[in-house]
C-alpha cells in the first residue's frame, strides 16, 4: 500500500503539491497559534514556579499607625493584642500545609546608645531611630535578608540551628556600629565583643515627663550579646529609598528569635510592676512592645497556598478594628490593595494576577486563530479531497473490481493524505515558530508595558510588588518560543486530526462508490 | 469442470414506480476450459449479467454459485479478489502506473498463493500476451489501445483466477488487433484452462466460442448454442442480416 502511496505521489506532481501547499498553510497557522499557546502558558508556569507558594503575612499593630493611636488614645491592650496575633501565628506555621517558615521578632527602644550623635549627623542618617538598639530576630542559619542577599556576613559567622533554638545570646551587627569599648575607645566592633542591651526604667517629674538621668533609675535590666558576626547592607538596597529604613539602621543587631522572646519577658514584669501606660508616673526608654516582621510562610504548593491564606483571612480578621479605620494618616501601606487592614496575606501567586489577563489576552488571540484555521482548513481540505476523489473514480473502481476493500482504499488514501502531512507539516512548524515569536512578543511586550507595570507600581510610579520580585523585564525573559516535544506532539495530533477529520470525505465516498457505474458504464 | 453456476437470476431497474426486467429466471453454468460468448444486442442485459457474475453488483433474485459456493457467502470483494478476473471495454488501467505496475498491483492484491518474484512475473505474464519489457515500462497512457487491452489481460492472467470475464474487449479495437485479442483469450480457455466468458455483440466472435449464450430479448433469458455452427440460427433470432 505505501509503494503505491509513493508512487501515486510522484506520478501526480500537481496534485501532491496543491495538497503539500495547502498542509503547509494549515500547518503554519496551527504551529504558530499552538505555539503561542504555549509559550504563554510556559510563562505562566515559570511565573508561579519563580513566584513559588510562599506568602507574606504583615501585621501593623506594631507600626507607625498603632504607634500613633496607641499614645493618643487611653490604654488599650496592646501586647495583649500582639499575643493573640502572635499565638495564631504559632498555629499557623505549625499547619501541615505549610513545608517551612520564617520570621524575625524584633524589639525597638532597648536602650543604650551605641552611636554618638556626631557620627550620625556626618554620616547623614535619618535618625529615625536615633540612639536604639534594633534588636532583629532571625529563626534560621541562612535568615531572610541572608537569602535575598540584603545582607552579607563579611566576618565571622550566622548562627548555628541550636544557637537559635536556644535563643543564645549572640548576635551580629553592622559593619559600621561603633562602640566604646572598656577603655572608653570608641571604634569600630570586632567579633568577641560583648554589647550590652538594656531596659531601664525612669522617674517621671510632675509633667509625666523623664530625662535619661542614672539618679532617676527606677530598675534596669540588662542582656549582654556576644558579637559572632559582622554583616555588610548590599550597595543596591541602600539605594532603594523605598526599602524599610529599618534596614539601613545601624543599630540593627541579628539575634535569635528566642533571646528576643526572654528580653521581651523581662520588659513585660518592668511593664506590670510601673505601668508604662499612665505616663504620668513613670517614663521608660523602652518605647514599645516586642513586635513582629513580616512572616513568611512556604506552603506545600500553589493549591495549599490558597487553602492555607483563605484560613490565615478568616483566623485573623478580627484584628482590623474599624476604629483603626478612622485614624487620620492611618492609610495602609502602597503595597497593599486591601484597603484599610491591620493584618494582609500576599501571595507570592498575587502577582500572576497582573500578568494573567496579559497571558489570556495572548491565549485567546491564538486560540482564535487556532479555531478558524482548523474549521477552515477541514472545509477546504475536504473539499479538494472531494475533488480529487472525483478525478480518481477509475482507479478506485479498478482497485474495487481486483478485490481490495474499501477499507483498504480508504486507509491509502488517508496514507497519501498522512505522507504529505508529514512533510508539510514539519517544514511549516520550523516557520511557524519563526513567525510566532515576533508576533507574539511584540504583543506581549506591548501589553506589559501599558498594563503590567501599572498594576505592579505605586502612584508615584515605584515598583510595589516585593513578593514575586519580577517586573515585566523578568516576564518577558520567561517567554520564549520553543518547539519542544510535547508542542510539536501536539501541532502533529491537531494537523493529523484535521488531516483525519478532512478524510471523512474519502470515507463518505468510497462507501456509497459503486464501481459498475464507473468501468462498466 | 463447473465452476460457475448461474440459478434463477433475475434483475431490474426500478425507474420511479416502473419496474424495468432485464433478467428474468436466468439460469447457466461455465465450466473451466472453454470460451464462453454472451450473445445479445444492445441493451438487452448482457453487461448487466456480466456485472453481477463478476460480483460488481448483485442480484434482485437468485444464485450465483462459484465451485458450488453462493458468492455471497465468499464474500464480493474476495470473490473478486480470488476466483475471478475482468477486462473491460475501456481497458480500465491506473493511468499513472506502467503496464508492469498494473500487473503488479493485481498479483499484490490477490490472496492467491504467486511463487517467485512478483515482479518478474509480471514481467512474464506480459510478454505471454506479446508485450516486450520496454513497453511494460511504459505508463499505460502511453500505450495503444492495443497494448492497454494486452495489458488488461496479462493483469487478469496474473492474479491466477479460474475465470476471465470480458466485456466488449474488442470494442474499442481496429479488426486486426481484435483478432489477436480474441486468439489470446481463446488460448487462455483451452491452454490454460481457464473458464473465460466474454460478452459481445460481435457474430465473429461468438462464431469462436465453444459456447453462446444468447440474451432473447423478449424471455429475457438465455438460449444456449453449443458451438459455432448455430450462427445462421442466432442471425435469424436477433440479427437483422
Amino acid at each position: 500500500m505505501l509503494k503505491r502511496d509513493f508512487l501515486y505521489l510522484k506520478r501526480n506532481t500537481v496534485r501532491t503539491l496543491i495538497l503539500f501547499i495547502v498542509m503547509f498553510i494549515l500547518g503554519i497557522f496551527i504551529s504558530g497559534s499552538v505555539i503561542i499557546r504555549e509559550s504563554a502558558e510556559n510563562v505562566r508556569q515559570r511565573f508561579l514556579k519563580k513566584a513559588g507558594a510562599s506568602m507574606t503575612l504583615s501585621y501593623w499593630l506594631e507600626d507607625d499607625i498603632s504607634y500613633l493611636y496607641y499614645w493618643n488614645s487611653e490604654h488599650r491592650d496592646h501586647q495583649g493584642t500582639f499575643n493573640e496575633y502572635y499565638e495564631a501565628i504559632q498555629e499557623i506555621i505549625n499547619d501541615n500545609y505549610v513545608i517551612d517558615h520564617t520570621y524575625s521578632l524584633y524589639k525597638l527602644g532597648i536602650s543604650n546608645c551605641l552611636y554618638n550623635q556626631k557620627d550620625i549627623l556626618k554620616n547623614g542618617f535619618d535618625g529615625l531611630e536615633d540612639h536604639n538598639i534594633l534588636l532583629f530576630g532571625v529563626d534560621m542559619p541562612e535568615f531572610i535578608d541572608l537569602q535575598t542577599n540584603d545582607v552579607s556576613i563579611t566576618t565571622g559567622r550566622s548562627f548555628t540551628r541550636e544557637e537559635i533554638n536556644n535563643g543564645a545570646a549572640l548576635c551580629i551587627v553592622n559593619e559600621n556600629l561603633r562602640i566604646y569599648d572598656d577603655n572608653g575607645e570608641y571604634r569600630e566592633v570586632k567579633i568577641g565583643d560583648v554589647i550590652t542591651a538594656e531596659n531601664v526604667v525612669y522617674e517621671t517629674d510632675d509633667k509625666g515627663l523623664y530625662a535619661i538621668n542614672e539618679e532617676k533609675v527606677l530598675e534596669r535590666k540588662q542582656q549582654q550579646l556576644e558579637v559572632i558576626g559582622i554583616f555588610h547592607v548590599s550597595t543596591e538596597l541602600e539605594k532603594n529609598t523605598i526599602y524599610p529604613t529599618v534596614m539601613l539602621n545601624r543599630n540593627k543587631i541579628y539575634v535569635p528569635n528566642n533571646l528576643i522572646l526572654s528580653i521581651q519577658q523581662q520588659y513585660d514584669e518592668m511593664e506590670s510592676q510601673y505601668d508604662f501606660y499612665r505616663s504620668e508616673a513613670y517614663g521608660s526608654s523602652a518605647t514599645t512592645s516586642m513586635g513582629l516582621t513580616n512572616i513568611v510562610v512556604q506552603a506545600k504548593d500553589t493549591s495549599s497556598l490558597w487553602f492555607l491564606s483563605s484560613n490565615i483571612n478568616d483566623r485573623l480578621q478580627y484584628l482590623n478594628y474599624s476604629e483603626y479605620n478612622q485614624l487620620p494618616g492611618s492609610s495602609p501601606p502602597a503595597n497593599i490593595n486591601v484597603d484599610k487592614v491591620f493584618f494582609s496575606i500576599i501571595r507570592s501567586t498575587d502577582a500572576y494576577q497582573n500578568i494573567s489577563w496579559v497571558l489570556k489576552s495572548l491565549d485567546a488571540f491564538a486560540n482564535v486563530i487556532l479555531y478558524v484555521s482548523v474549521t477552515a482548513f477541514v472545509i477546504i481540505l475536504s473539499l479538494i479531497i472531494y475533488l480529487f476523489l472525483k478525478t480518481r473514480k477509475t482507479e478506485i473502481g479498478i482497485l474495487m473490481s481486483l478485490g481490495t476493500r474499501k477499507s483498504t482504499i480508504i486507509a491509502q488514501i488517508v496514507l497519501e493524505l498522512l505522507l504529505i502531512g508529514i512533510l508539510a507539516f514539519s517544514s511549516s512548524t520550523a516557520i511557524g515558530t519563526f513567525i510566532a515569536e515576533p508576533i507574539s512578543r511584540h504583543m506581549m511586550n506591548e501589553t506589559m508595558l501599558t498594563e503590567y507595570n501599572s498594576h505592579q507600581t505605586d502612584d508615584d510610579g515605584n515598583i510595589i510588588n516585593k513578593v514575586a520580585g519580577m517586573d515585566e523585564q523578568d516576564v518577558m525573559e520567561m517567554y520564549e518560543i520553543k518547539v519542544s516535544r510535547p508542542e510539536t506532539l501536539k501541532i502533529l495530533r491537531i494537523e493529523t486530526g484535521v488531516i483525519l477529520v478532512s478524510s471523512a470525505v474519502t470515507v463518505f465516498y468510497t462507501t456509497r462508490f459503486k464501481p459498475k457505474e464507473v468501468l462498466l458504464g | 469442470m463447473k465452476v460457475l453456476e448461474v440459478k434463477d437470476l433475475h434483475y431490474f431497474y426500478q425507474d420511479g414506480t416502473r419496474k424495468r426486467v432485464i433478467l428474468d429466471k436466468v439460469n447457466a453454468d461455465f465450466e473451466t476450459g472453454k470460451f464462453y460468448s454472451i450473445l445479445g444486442e444492445s441493451g438487452s442485459g448482457k453487461t448487466t449479467f456480466l456485472s453481477i457474475i463478476s460480483a460488481l453488483d448483485t442480484p434482485k433474485e437468485g444464485k450465483i454459485l462459484f465451485r458450488g459456493k453462493d458468492i455471497r457467502e465468499i464474500g464480493y470483494e474476495k470473490y473478486r479478489r480470488n476466483n475471478i478476473s475482468i477486462v473491460f471495454q475501456n481497458y480500465n488501467l491506473i493511468q499513472y502506473m506502467t503496464a508492469m505496475e498494473n500487473v503488479l498491483t493485481a498479483m499484490e492484491i490477490t490472496d492467491n498463493e504467486i511463487k517467485g518474484n512478483k515482479k518478474k512475473l509480471a514481467y512474464q505474464f506480459l510478454e505471454d500476451v506479446e508485450i516486450d519489457r520496454e513497453t511494460a515500462d511504459r505508463r499505460v497512457s502511453r500505450l495503444s489501445g492495443g497494448e492497454q487491452q494486452r495489458t488488461a489481460i496479462a493483469r487478469a492472467l496474473s492474479t491466477n483466477v479460474d475465470i476471465i470475464m470480458a466485456d466488449e474487449p474488442t470494442g474499442n479495437l481496429d479488426h486486426e488487433t481484435s483478432e489477436g485479442i480474441i486468439e489470446l483469450l481463446i488460448k487462455l480457455a483451452h491452454e490454460k484452462n481457464k473458464c473465460v466468458i466474454i460478452v459481445t455483440h460481435d457474430l465473429n466472435i461468438a462464431d469462436k466460442s465453444d459456447v453462446v449464450l444468447s440474451l432473447d430479448p423478449k424471455a429475457r433469458n438465455f438460449i444456449r448454442k453449443d458451438n459455432n455452427i448455430v450462427r445462421k440460427q442466432v442471425e435469424s433470432e436477433f440479427y437483422e442480416v
